[in-house]
């Protein structure tokens, strides 16, 4: 039980109190203890005060979504006013990476021959926006509080803060902070697309190769951290292979030390290591998308199993039909507010995973 | 009687509001600490204003269904407790329209009532029933004021008076310094003080041993 410091002096308690204080003392010790709140009494007021306070999260939730579609509406519309044909932009033929999504400001481009594409702070900037191609041997840089999502030959990559990339057309290289890829990313994952490349990390003297996955780079002067919660990783150093698979539920670190020293162990597939995907997470289109695909998107943005209670259950969800927009939400913001709107009911208490089922009123 | 004191209303007005804030953000150790700090309290003043746990149970239910419909327009401008007591005097009052009762509580700086209780008080129980009655006033009264403190001033001034522990055990149990224990108490019982008034503590002064009305 740890009580905050008083902004106040100290005031000592004197040795002998004065008379006033042992009035106090005397009042409070005839008056006894507190008289406890009953348990069961607790439990019945909590439960009221709960769900009431659950329904005023929601409705202010549900107005935030709706400030937030309005405020991009107003956004959207004041960058159509803004943008004027024939300005140079970065260039579409031949890209290899387009630019999905970003957060924050301080993104700096370099273009293969080192002339700096933009380091600006204005989200005017041409080269910058939502949907700009990027050419082969872009290095790109986030900065203190930005982060950003590209399209890379197929898959989503994830930029954290403080990270420099180089996209090469075969390979990321990676020379500082961390990136998340994830190569099935909805569209691909859900549809009937094809398997996207292979994709190389380099980082320092290591290479990072994949099957399929979702996995995570961090990477330091001091070590090399790879992560994978989906999927598999093979790890190469100095001639070694260091691999790594994911458990359902289980995600499994590779670390590696500037001094050689080599850590394998598992790893949480949600949670503080991994939240910093969801500030750049690309949008979910969620206009006339089934419920079943959002789930999907949800678990696999925040790296939780979907498990349904049975196969009505799944049913449900595949032929409920979305509508509306969730805005710049992220996953699991967007959960609550969504589900809300259907028969489907998702509970999180059990541990990495995410449990659907059917309303009671819709059981039978 | 439920009213912020100057020395931590303030202090406190800031604590309500941000607890408010992060209750409204879902943080679920905001409600935690609201549903640990603030049921007890108000079934206290339940209590003391009704005298019949089950219409206690029945009223507060009405009052947090009511709170948390009102819960976004708290705007800090008195503590979170005298916010929802205002509530439950407002639902106490219908309920005893309704079912046509009396309302137990008499003013609380009503002189005779002070003077009268302050004496059972400092007599000790005895087997008249109005003395019993008064008695019990008084320590519902007492507990309302220690209610009105910040808990942890409470709790160290039962810990200290009612539980008997030297300021080092106490110092223990919050895991604070003997010292700032020491300053804690002094500030809880100029806290207690003023939230009581002087008037109480007059009737107080008068009754301690070796003045007139002293204790037995």
């Amino acid at each position: 039980m740890k009580h905050p410091v008083e902004p106040e002096l100290p005031i000592r308690d004197p040795a002998g109190e004065s008379p006033a204080d042992e009035s106090v003392a005397r009042a409070i010790r005839a008056a006894g203890k507190r008289q406890p709140l009953p348990t069961s009494t607790r439990e019945i007021w909590v439960g009221v005060f709960g769900r009431g306070l659950e329904q005023v999260i929601q409705r202010r939730r549900q107005r935030r979504w709706r400030m937030a579609a309005a405020a991009c509406a107003v956004m959207l519309a004041g960058l159509m006013l803004l943008w004027q044909p024939g300005t140079p932009t970065a260039p579409e033929q031949g890209s290899i990476a387009r630019i999905v999504a970003r957060q924050g400001e301080g993104l700096v481009l370099t273009s293969a021959s080192g002339r700096s594409m933009s380091n600006s702070t204005s989200i005017a900037t041409k080269d910058l926006v939502e949907g700009a191609g990027l050419p082969p041997d872009t290095y790109l840089a986030t900065g203190a509080d930005s982060y950003v999502a590209l399209e890379y030959r197929g898959a989503s990559l994830r930029l954290n803060q403080k990270t420099q990339v180089r996209l090469a057309a075969d390979r990321l290289e990676l020379q500082g902070g961390e990136l998340y890829i994830d190569t099935r990313p909805e569209g691909h994952r859900w549809g009937d697309g094809p398997e996207t490349a292979p994709i190389i990390v380099s980082a320092g003297n290591a290479e990072i190769r994949h099957r399929g996955t979702q996995f995570r780079v961090s990477f330091d002067r001091r070590r090399l951290v790879t992560s994978v919660r989906e999927g598999a990783i093979v790890v190469r150093t100095e001639g070694r292979d260091y691999s790594a698979e994911a458990a359902p539920g289980v995600a499994r670190e590779i670390s590696i030390a500037n001094t050689g020293a080599v850590r394998i162990k598992d790893r949480a597939t949600s949670g503080d290591d991994w939240d910093w995907i969801l500030a750049v997470s690309p949008a979910f289109r969620l206009e006339n998308s089934s419920a079943l695909e959002f789930l999907r998107w949800t678990a696999s943005e925040t790296g939780l199993r979907l498990h349904f209670d049975d196969q009505r259950t799944r049913q449900v969800a595949a032929e409920t039909r979305l509508h509306g927009d969730i805005g710049d939400l992220d996953a699991g913001t967007a959960l609550d507010l969504v589900m809300a709107t259907t028969t489907l009911v998702v509970n999180r208490g059990e541990p990495g995973a995410l449990k659907v089922s059917l309303l009671s009123d819709h059981l039978h | 009687m439920f009213r912020k004191t100057s020395t931590t209303g303030s202090l406190q007005v800031q604590r309500d509001h941000r607890l408010v804030r992060r209750m409204l953000a879902g943080d679920q150790r905001a409600f935690n600490e609201f549903v640990d700090e603030f049921l007890p309290k108000l079934y206290r003043y339940g209590l003391q204003r009704l005298g019949n746990h089950q219409d206690v149970e029945d009223v507060v239910q009405v009052v947090l269904a009511t709170a948390t419909r009102r819960i976004e327009t708290f705007r800090g401008e008195s503590t979170l407790l005298t916010w929802l007591v205002q509530i439950c005097r407002h639902e106490i009052s219908r309920h005893l329209k309704a079912a046509k009762k009396t309302d137990m509580m008499q003013p609380f700086l009503d002189d005779d009532l002070l003077r009268s209780v302050v004496e059972s008080l400092e007599i000790g129980v005895e087997d008249n029933p109005e003395t019993v009655v008064r008695r019990s006033e008084l320590v519902g009264l007492i507990q309302c004021a220690l209610d009105q403190l910040p808990e942890h001033y409470a709790q160290a001034l039962e810990m200290k008076y009612v539980d008997g522990f030297s300021s080092r055990e106490i110092a223990e149990r919050l895991t604070m310094g003997d010292v700032a224990v020491q300053s804690l108490l002094a500030r809880a019982r100029r806290a207690f003080r003023e939230v009581c008034s002087e008037a109480l503590l007059v009737q107080l002064e008068q009754a301690k041993p070796g003045t007139a009305g002293g204790e037995s």
